[in-house]
């Protein structure tokens, strides 16, 4: 099971280094901004897998803080797109 | 055993709709269209993947933070996807122009002036 763990975090580590071509090449700053929310929520699945190819629950426990902050860096990213300010 | 099936089958579907929402983000031509492609693709696919890891785990502590995980997924990616397409049309960025309807149109002030000057800017 644990090789079926590896091989799905491949898999996704391998999509999101794909998906950060957007990151350089987008147009504008929304493609930029909605390509690094992508790559969030990947690295969130990644690091719960990893927590169970490791045996050590504690990556869980940071996957929750970095869906947290993975929403606040959108939010903030996106005040900004619409008022021209961060604050 | 068969929950083992089972749970090689979730993550199967999971990694298959990270992948449709990698294409979307890649090939699509608009902010828009690409925000509608990767948010409902990755919500489903992290909530299908973390499904499958709650099953291996069983009942324990581990699983119910990871329940707590796809609960705030799914209330934080639609939250962050509207607040992306509501400040980049506010913003000035246009609709594809294959684009039917734009019921946001005449509702709203612009902020900056449109996009064209926007592209050039971000060349």
């Amino acid at each position: 099971m644990i090789g079926v763990f590896l091989a799905t975090a491949l898999a996704l580590v391998f999509i999101a280094l794909l998906c950060s071509y957007r990151v350089f090449a987008g147009p504008t700053i929304s493609d930029r901004v909605i390509a690094v929310n992508v790559i969030g929520t990947k690295t969130l699945v990644v690091l719960v897998l990893v927590a169970y190819i490791y045996g050590q629950k504690m990556f869980i426990d940071i996957s929750l803080t970095y869906a947290m902050l993975n929403f606040l860096i959108i939010i903030i990213a996106a005040m900004y797109l619409e008022t021209g300010k961060v604050v | 055993m068969v929950l083992g099936i089972l749970i090689v089958i979730l993550l199967a579907i999971g990694v298959f709709f990270f992948t449709v929402s990698m294409i979307g983000l890649l090939r699509l031509p608009d902010v828009y269209t690409r925000l509608h492609a990767t948010t409902k693709c990755d919500t489903l696919g992290a909530g299908s993947i973390l499904l499958g890891m709650m099953l291996y785990e069983g009942i324990a502590f581990a699983s119910v933070e990871m329940l707590f995980i796809i609960a705030f997924i799914l209330l934080a990616n639609p939250t962050a996807a509207h607040a992306i397409a509501r400040g980049s049309y506010k913003r000035g960025l246009r609709l594809w122009e294959g684009t039917g309807v734009d019921m946001y149109k005449g509702a709203v002030t612009f902020y900056t002036k449109p996009t064209e000057e926007l592209v050039e800017e971000e060349k």
